[in-house]
């Protein structure tokens, strides 16, 4: 079902409701088949993205095209979009049957209708409920027959807004594997929007990371995990441990220099220009490291918090003119007392170069 | 203190605060159906001077009630009032409530708000007397119009409140769906937004209607003299010749308009008593 008119393409696109701009000028291209994750913070405007995507809002610039088609001016009805809500907003005057044909009253025959709904109700799994109304439907089921009743029609595009956060935990995970899996056998271009991590990891091919009204880096989520370009990223993902410096040297000999210290970096594959930071997850930071770790560095621990499987802790370094270090332990490790010396390291591979425009500012 | 005396105190203060709960909902209860009471009795009272004391039980104020012509007249023109308010405030009061929760930032607004609900607030018998003055001002024989327009304009905003309320729940995540499966905003209007709104219609249609047909200050004003809804029937009654089949009356009025309040919760599956 993958086709060139499936691409969606996002060009400058300012949108402003009025009271300053909410997206300043973005771009975005979702190849065909693609799931596209949106991540930020509540109020990075990637739901007012969305919203444009769906027409639900018109930019105040930029064009914002499907395949060929310029877009940006069509209303939402003309656009062949799925739209999947938080609420999954199920009708509920309409069984979950006719909640699936409601899209496809004005586009085929009503024996076609039937087979139609027939097949997506066999899609995700709920033959057994057509006849239920919305309000009887767990979570799980109100979700599973919303992304029927959005891909129903065969859309272009399908965009999820938030569509796991109504659901509690254990079941969240379970719907992510399950929803991504019928995406991927439809085989539709997906945009979706979330503020959770783990959401947008798991179920994405590429993820985009928004802050204030912009996209910051676009990549696959290992990048986005494991070689973060910017220090917001690192910090927002990974939460990870942002130490400011310089790069000293070049190619193999390249080190990064942390007040008095210059620590071991890995050849960077490619030289990052300019990089003000040092990004270290925590969970990379390791306690009395083993040979082999070229970073080590003594340190005093500030600070220990238990979290049921893992233990935080922070770390002074002197050598690094005392920052914070924050470093992530099974639970189970051999900690030192609060106030005690220890060792800590890492491997200069798990660190990666960052730039820190804003210079440490949270 | 032990904590055995000190959990005995913890426990009687919850049993104080329990029964000044109760006594609070039993006084209020009685304070609301108390004056409702006598009534009751005196329609049932074999007596032809009212109030009486009992002097035996009787139905035939009841029967009565079919000779008093202006009863009979009085109700068919209330019903008529009532309709026409009740269709003149859904229009007025759907639109408001549209403009108010989907139209533009300054509509929905407190100062607007507060200007809507100002037919709830102004007193009644100024509104009636400005009406009034301008129908007899302007010189127009308007018959009922006057009075179910100014019945409509009093009662539209607990339309207004209900049906932005209802709006304001409803979000507008279920008409976006509902456009991004193609549907135009009029058809998205017709098969989202209003079969989602329906509780809320009905049950402000009940409430308009109501409203409108026990109204007496309005009327009082407006109604013409060969027209009178039934509250001004009633009044004038007691005002010339206190019979107990104005008590009668009062109780089946109460006992229909209960009556159609529950059959509509049942048969529509509506919320509107409880």
């Amino acid at each position: 079902m993958t086709a060139p008119s499936q691409r969606v393409a996002l060009a400058g696109v300012s949108v402003d409701y009025g009271k300053g701009p909410v997206v300043t000028d973005l771009d975005l291209t979702v190849a065909p088949g693609e799931i596209t994750a949106l991540l930020g913070q509540s109020g990075c405007g990637k739901s007012t993205t969305l919203r444009a995507i769906a027409g639900l809002v018109t930019p105040t610039a930029g064009t914002i095209h499907f395949g060929e088609d310029d877009v940006t001016f069509t209303p939402p009805w003309r656009r062949e979009l799925g739209l999947v809500f938080q609420n999954h907003a199920l009708f509920p005057h309409l069984s979950v049957a006719r909640n699936i044909e409601y899209g496809l009253r004005r586009r085929m025959a009503r024996p076609e209708r039937r087979q139609r709904v027939a097949e997506m109700l066999a899609l995700v799994g709920l033959e057994e409920l057509a006849e239920s109304e919305p309000a009887q439907l767990s979570g799980g089921q109100s979700q599973r027959a919303a992304l029927a009743r959005a891909l129903a029609p065969g859309p272009r595009i399908l965009l999820l807004d938030e569509p796991f956060s109504a659901l509690d935990a254990n079941l969240r995970d379970r719907m992510r594997a399950e929803v991504e899996s019928i995406i991927r056998k439809v085989g539709v271009t997906t945009v979706m929007v979330t503020h959770d991590q783990d959401e947008a990891m798991s179920m994405a091919d590429r993820v985009a990371i928004m802050a204030e009204g912009r996209i910051l880096e676009v990549a696959e989520p290992e990048d986005i995990f494991r070689r973060p370009a910017l220090a917001y990223t690192a910090r927002f993902v990974g939460a990870s441990n942002l130490l400011a410096g310089q790069i000293e040297g070049t190619g193999g000999t390249a080190r990064f220099r942390v007040g008095e210290t210059a620590l071991a970096l890995a050849v960077p594959k490619t030289s990052v220009p300019a990089a003000h930071a040092l990004a270290i997850k925590p969970e990379d930071v390791l306690l009395d490291p083993a040979a082999g770790t070229d970073v080590v560095l003594d340190a005093q621990l500030a600070g220990s918090k238990f979290h049921g499987a893992v233990r935080d802790l922070t770390w002074t370094v002197p050598a690094l003119g005392g920052v914070a270090v924050r470093s992530r332990v099974p639970a189970g490790s051999a900690v030192p007392e609060v106030g005690g010396r220890g060792r800590i390291g890492w491997r200069s591979d798990r660190a990666a170069l960052v730039h820190d425009p804003d210079r440490g500012a949270a | 203190m032990s904590a055995r005396t000190h959990h005995r105190r913890r426990q009687q203060g919850w049993t104080g605060w329990r029964v000044l709960r109760t006594a609070t909902v039993v006084l209020g209860f009685a304070f609301v159906l108390g004056p409702v009471l006598p009534v009751v009795v005196q329609a049932f009272n074999d007596s032809s001077v009212f109030p009486d004391r009992m002097r035996g039980l009787t139905l035939h104020w009841f029967t009565d009630l079919l000779t008093y012509d202006e009863f009979v007249a009085g109700t068919w023109t209330s019903a008529k009032i009532g309709i026409g308010a009740t269709a003149l405030a859904l229009a007025l009061g759907v639109s408001t409530a549209f403009a108010v929760t989907r139209g533009p930032r300054w509509m929905s607004g407190a100062g607007v708000t507060s200007v809507l609900m100002g037919p709830i607030v102004i007193p009644q018998i100024v509104v009636g007397l400005a009406i009034l003055q301008v129908i007899n001002q302007l010189q127009l024989r308007v018959g009922l119009a006057g009075l179910i327009v100014a019945h409509g304009v009093f009662v539209a905003p607990f339309v207004i409140r209900l049906v932005a309320g209802a709006l304001e729940t409803q979000g507008t995540s279920y008409e976006a769906t509902a456009m991004a499966l193609g549907s135009s905003p009029a058809r998205v209007l017709t098969s989202v937004t209003f079969p989602m709104l329906r509780p809320a219609l009905i049950a402000s249609s009940v409430f308009a209607f109501t409203l409108s047909f026990v109204n007496v200050p309005l009327s009082l004003f407006l109604a013409p003299s060969d027209q009178r809804p039934l509250p001004i029937s009633i009044y004038q009654q007691m005002a010339s010749n206190r019979s107990p089949v104005l008590a009668a009356l009062s109780l089946l009025l109460a006992v229909l308009l209960l009556a159609a309040a529950a059959a509509v919760e049942r048969f529509l599956r509506v919320r509107l008593l409880q």
